[in-house]
C-alpha cells in the first residue's frame, strides 16, 4: 500500500482537497480557472498543488494548444474509500468532511458507457459469425474463446486458452445477423469482479458495399478502474476484427 | 465557460507511425480514405490546409497549430459543408504511437457543442474515415462505403 502514500500526502491539505472539489464540480478546468478558486495563492502556488495531485495520480492534464485542462481522476480515493473507508469505517463515513461530497459523487454519478462504430469489408453474416465462433473468437478477442447456446435467456462464457472464465453473461436479445444484446460480467481481475454486470449490444448493418458494426457497451459502474479500461480494450478487440476479416490475419498489437 | 463536448477514437493500425503520417498529411492517400477529399498543407506550424473536394472547394479547413512527426498533429477544424455554417471552429488533435508490432492512432476532437448536428455527425464520419485508413493501409484498397454501381 505504499503506493497511496502520495495520496494521503496530497489530500492532507486543504487547498488541494478544495481543487479536487472545484474539478469534481467542473472537470477539464486550466489553471487559470483553477487558481480563481484560491485567490489568496500565487499562480506559482496554485502549479505547485496541483502538481502534487497529478503526481498523486487525483488529476490528469491534457494539453489542447497552449492551455493545460485538469481532470479528476476518481480511481486512487475510490481505492482509499475501498480499503479503509469501507472495511474499518463505514457508519462514519457520513459525516466525513472532506472527502463526503466527492465520494457521494464518485458512488452516485451517471453509469458509463461506450460507444464505437466500426465499418469493415465483410459481409453482415461472416461478421455475425466472427462474434460466435471460438475458432474466431480466439484471434481478436485476447485469445478468449466463447460457448453458448445463442438463444435468449441462455448463458455465455468466455474463457482463456488455460480454461479460466473471463467473462460470462446471459443472452438478452438474438436477431442474426443484425442484433445480439447480452449482460456483461467481467473476471479478470478483483476491480472487475466487484463491478456490477453491464450491457452490451452489437448492431450490424450493411453500409454501401461494405457492413457497419456498431457496439454500445452501457451501464458501467463509474466507480471501477474497468469502466474506463474497456475502452482500450474494445479499441484493440474491434481493430484486430477488422484486420482479421479483411487480411485474414491477427493483428499483432500489444495493448496499451 | 459553455461546456463543450469531447469525441476520443482509438484505433490499432498493422503499419508503422511513418505510415500513417503519411496517410494523414498526402493529399493522394486521403482521396482514398477521407471522402474522396484531397487535403492540402505545408503542414508547419500556423500553417492553413484545406481538404478539397474533387471541384477544387473546401469541405472543411482550418490551421495547423502543432506538427511532430510522426507522433502528434494538432489542427483547428472548421467544417465547410452546408449547414455547419454557424458551428464554431473546433480542435482536432492526431496522436501515433507504437503499439506491439502494429501502431496506435488516438484521435481527439475537442470543443464541439452539446447537441450540435456537427458533433452528431463527426462521430459517425471519423468512424467511416478511421476504418477506411485502416482498409487502405491494411490492404492496399479503399473501403467500399458506397455501393457499387
Amino acid at each position: 500500500m505504499e503506493e497511496m502514500e502520495p495520496v494521503f500526502k496530497a489530500l492532507a491539505d486543504p487547498n488541494r482537497r478544495l481543487l479536487l472539489d472545484k474539478l469534481h464540480e467542473q472537470d477539464g478546468q486550466t489553471l487559470l480557472e483553477l487558481q480563481r478558486h484560491l485567490p489568496e495563492m500565487t499562480r506559482f502556488g496554485a502549479m505547485k498543488h496541483l502538481k502534487v495531485l497529478e503526481e498523486a495520480g487525483l488529476v490528469i492534464t491534457r494539453r489542447s494548444g497552449r492551455e493545460k485542462h485538469h481532470f479528476l481522476n476518481r480511481v486512487p480515493i475510490q481505492l482509499v474509500y475501498d480499503r479503509w473507508v469501507v472495511k474499518y469505517a463505514r457508519p462514519w463515513t457520513r459525516s466525513l468532511t472532506g472527502l463526503k461530497g466527492f465520494l457521494e459523487g464518485a458512488a452516485m454519478a451517471e453509469t458509463v458507457s461506450h460507444l464505437f462504430e466500426v465499418y469493415f469489408r465483410t459481409s453482415p453474416e461472416k461478421l455475425w459469425q466472427a462474434l460466435k465462433e471460438s475458432s474466431i473468437t480466439q484471434q481478436y478477442f485476447h485469445g478468449l474463446s466463447i460457448d453458448s447456446e445463442w438463444k435468449p435467456g441462455a448463458g455465455y462464457r468466455m474463457a482463456s486458452p488455460t480454461g479460466e472464465l473471463m467473462i460470462d453473461g446471459e443472452i438478452l436479445e438474438i436477431d442474426p445477423p443484425r442484433r445480439l444484446k447480452m449482460t456483461f460480467r467481467a473476471h479478470w481481475d478483483e476491480d472487475a469482479k466487484l463491478a456490477a454486470p453491464s450491457t452490451i449490444t452489437y448492431t450490424i448493418e450493411p453500409a454501401g458495399d461494405a457492413c457497419k458494426l456498431t457496439l454500445l457497451h452501457e451501464g458501467l459502474d463509474p466507480a471501477r478502474t474497468m469502466a474506463q479500461s474497456v475502452r482500450s480494450g474494445w479499441s484493440l478487440i474491434l481493430s484486430s476484427l477488422k484486420t482479421l476479416l479483411e487480411t485474414g490475419e491477427p493483428l499483432n498489437a500489444s495493448e496499451m | 465557460m459553455a461546456e463543450t463536448v469531447t469525441h476520443l477514437f482509438e484505433i490499432y493500425i498493422n503499419a508503422t507511425p511513418e505510415k500513417i503520417w503519411q496517410a494523414l498529411t498526402d493529399g493522394a492517400m486521403t482521396q482514398q480514405y477521407y471522402f474522396g477529399t484531397s487535403v492540402k498543407s505545408d503542414w508547419k506550424a500556423g500553417s492553413p490546409y484545406q481538404y478539397l473536394m474533387p471541384d477544387g472547394s473546401s469541405m472543411l479547413d482550418g490551421e495547423v497549430v502543432e506538427v511532430d512527426p510522426p507522433k502528434r498533429l494538432v489542427t483547428t477544424f472548421k467544417a465547410q459543408w452546408p449547414g455547419a455554417e454557424n458551428e464554431p471552429v473546433t480542435t482536432v488533435i492526431y496522436e501515433i504511437e507504437p503499439a506491439g508490432e502494429v501502431s496506435k492512432l488516438r484521435l481527439i476532437h475537442e470543443g464541439l457543442l452539446p447537441d450540435s448536428p456537427l458533433t452528431a455527425g463527426v462521430r459517425d464520419g471519423w468512424s467511416q474515415i478511421l476504418s477506411a485508413m485502416k482498409t487502405l493501409l491494411e490492404t492496399g484498397k479503399p473501403l467500399p462505403l458506397q455501393p457499387s454501381m
